[in-house]
């Protein structure tokens, strides 16, 4: 054997050494260990990478608008790095979910019920990515649910409606029968129930979120059974309710935003949710690294920017207010201080009631 | 309960008429031989065009009449893909379509951004024609409606005698059924079926801005929802006849509006089952009266001289 052979072998067997280190390394060295090394490495300095993704349009002037202007208003404050996507496909919904935890995003807003069990799925791919689903009932390590008491603003609604009806009739019209959409409308009925229990609350579900020509025939059809209060969950299909309303003359109740503008001497008042103040308590908690996967239930506030928890506050009436009798808001603002004490329970009832 | 069904019929009326007049023009289209799937996309352009030319000028004519000039530039090129380039006009169709949705949606989100609040038009008000409207049932039901819903029920004797009274409609059906021999007689075919696309295109602006002028008042993505494809399935269902494809229409907006009114008054049918009718009543007719019906020999056919 010559000496040159010999050099072969050792250099043969030190490579095959180097391989066997990485193998093994490589393999306990799991990928979302890499990702949290990765991660923690981005926390120095780089801004959070946030994203916020809906299969609504941010033009609805509701749901999908109030969550695009929350999520701007917090790329300004905390410097975000911040992708927003919307229209989304409900079919595309796990994978686009999974695109954005690829791209290594800290916490991705997932802005409808709908996205709750895709981001379980996807998150239990991605344990170091945070995800937030609004409106969700769905939780575990890394996602959380903010499930906000919708009922309880629809509740005060409802009474409004059920105080100033001069029918006796109300309606409402929901895009899709989904729990929260449920909940929102059983909350109507039994504020609406709270102050007169022989009203009559007549309903509508269109199965879309997009089409305000079928949600204008929906609230002239329910104008014609004799509502004169239409209260819609429809997003820009509602845009066709609250149409409905303004050309029959009668009043109609906003929802998630303040819908004034819409039709300012139509919409009397709206529930809105302060989707800023939630968004910005997921930011926090991931910024702070104390991000807890819970299904967070904020309620009521007597306004917008009240402390505590609460999400869930009634619009003012604006120019309407003058036709808002002094009983009537006194009423009201009874109502809400006796929901937010705890006087009122709102259930929370995500199947249809008679 | 007589006021329910009045109530109903009405809107099912005004819930038939954007199909109806997509179908009366594709109806024209598909009597040359083209067969244009773009309907709706057409409708979305004409939607769009109309709420913008209203939006920008306050006058709801100029928004009405850039509802038409729109969606004919679209079924000019759909003419020019399946008349000149003999293209297969299912593909050529389909692209027009989604062409239209995302060109609609493309242009609104750069003429407004993103907003919050949907900028909005006043809708096309409801004029009472005078005497007939006082009519018991029938008032309400047929002379109780806005300008454009007479304009439809006027459209519709009108499509009829355009198509089977006048000698342009015969070289239109007899480019449709035999193109080798209206050329032989002397026959543009081309130019026929261009002009004829082009009408159908037309027709489909008026039921896209329809949707945006009288019922919403607003523009919207896909605010169409699928109502060019009823359309083409009304002419069908019509059997190419535009008093027939006026009942097509006419069952569409009907069973919708009976949906809705179910469910106002309250009902335990499921909801789903009551807005699935639309659609499903349309295929179950489609599906009993397919045989029956008599297509123009010569639909989605490209012609070319002197091929045999």
């Amino acid at each position: 054997m010559s000496k040159r052979s010999e050099v072969r072998k050792l250099s043969g067997a030190i490579a095959g050494l180097m391989v066997a280190v990485i193998l093994i390394t490589g393999s306990s060295f799991s990928y979302p260990t890499l990702q949290l090394v990765w991660a923690q490495a981005q926390d120095e300095g780089t801004p959070l990478k946030v994203a916020l993704l809906t299969d609504a349009l941010f033009s609805d002037g509701g749901w999908g608008a109030t969550a695009y202007n929350a999520s701007q208003a917090l790329k300004e404050k905390y410097g975000l790095e911040l992708t927003t996507v919307e229209n989304v496909a409900i079919p595309d919904i796990e994978p686009t979910l999974r695109d954005f935890a690829d791209q290594g995003n800290n916490l991705i807003i997932a802005h409808g019920f709908e996205w709750g069990d895709p981001a379980l799925r996807v998150g239990a791919d991605y344990p170091v990515t945070k995800f937030v689903v609004f409106t969700g009932l769905t939780n575990g390590s890394n996602v959380a649910s903010v499930f906000p008491m919708q009922q309880e603003g629809a509740f005060v609604l409802g009474a409004v409606a059920a105080m100033m009806s001069k029918t006796g009739t109300i309606g409402f019209v929901g895009g899709q029968a989904y729990p929260n959409i449920i909940n929102i409308f059983e909350g109507y009925k039994q504020g609406a129930r709270y102050i007169n229990p022989d009203i009559k609350v007549i309903g509508q579900y269109i199965d879309t979120f997009t089409d305000p020509a079928r949600g204008k025939e929906a609230g002239v059809s329910l104008i014609n059974n004799g509502a004169d209060f239409l209260f819609h969950v429809a997003d820009l299909s509602g845009q066709g309710v609250i149409q409905a309303a303004k050309e029959k003359g009668i009043y109609a109740l906003g929802v998630v935003a303040d819908q004034h503008n819409l039709a300012p001497d139509t919409v009397l008042t709206s529930f809105v949710l302060d989707m800023e103040k939630a968004f910005d308590q997921a930011i926090n908690m991931v910024q702070n690294g104390n991000f807890s996967g819970q299904l967070y239930k904020p309620g009521l506030e007597a306004a917008k920017g009240a402390s505590g928890d609460g999400i869930v506050f009634i619009a003012p009436f604006h120019n309407l207010d003058s036709k808002v009798p002094a009983d009537v808001k006194q009423k009201l603002n009874q109502i809400v201080q006796d929901i937010i004490n705890g006087k009122i329970v709102v259930p929370e009832r995500t199947e249809a009631s008679s | 309960m007589i006021d329910f069904i009045i109530g109903i019929v009405a809107s099912g009326i005004r819930m038939s008429t954007p199909a109806l007049f997509a179908a009366l023009g594709e109806n024209i289209a598909e009597r040359s031989g083209v067969l244009n799937l773009g309907v709706e996309g057409m409708m979305l352009i004409g939607a769009f065009a109309g709420f913008i030319g209203t939006f920008v000028t306050g006058n709801v004519i100029v928004g009405i009449l850039f509802a038409i000039a729109g969606p004919m530039v679209m079924a000019a090129l759909m003419a020019f893909l399946s008349v000149s380039l003999r293209t297969n006009q299912l593909v050529a169709g389909l692209a027009i379509w989604l062409l239209g949705v995302g060109l609609a949606a493309l242009l609104y989100r750069l003429t407004f951004g993103v907003v919050t609040v949907a900028p909005t038009v006043p809708t096309i008000p409801l004029v009472d024609i005078p005497f007939l409207s006082s009519i018991p049932i029938l008032g309400p039901i047929i002379f109780h409606h806005d300008a454009m819903i007479y304009l439809a029920f006027l459209l519709i004797p009108l499509t009829h005698i355009f198509l089977f009274k006048t000698s342009i409609g015969l070289k239109i059906r007899t480019v449709g059924e035999n193109p080798k021999q209206a050329d032989t007689l002397g026959v543009n075919v081309n130019k026929i079926r261009y002009m004829s696309v082009i009408i159908g295109g037309a027709f489909a602006g008026l039921g896209g801005c329809y949707i945006a002028l009288v019922t919403t008042g607003s523009f919207s993505e896909n605010i169409a929802a699928g109502q060019g494809w009823i359309a083409l399935a009304a002419v069908i269902f019509g059997r190419w006849r535009p008093f027939w494809i006026v009942i097509g229409a006419l069952v569409y907006g009907m069973v919708n509006a009976t949906a809705l009114g179910l469910q106002s008054i309250g009902t335990t049918i499921p909801f789903q089952f009551l807005l699935m009718l639309p659609y499903l009543l349309p295929i179950a007719i489609l599906a009993v009266m397919y045989k029956k019906s008599v297509a123009p020999a010569a639909l989605a056919t490209p012609y070319k001289r002197g091929e045999r």
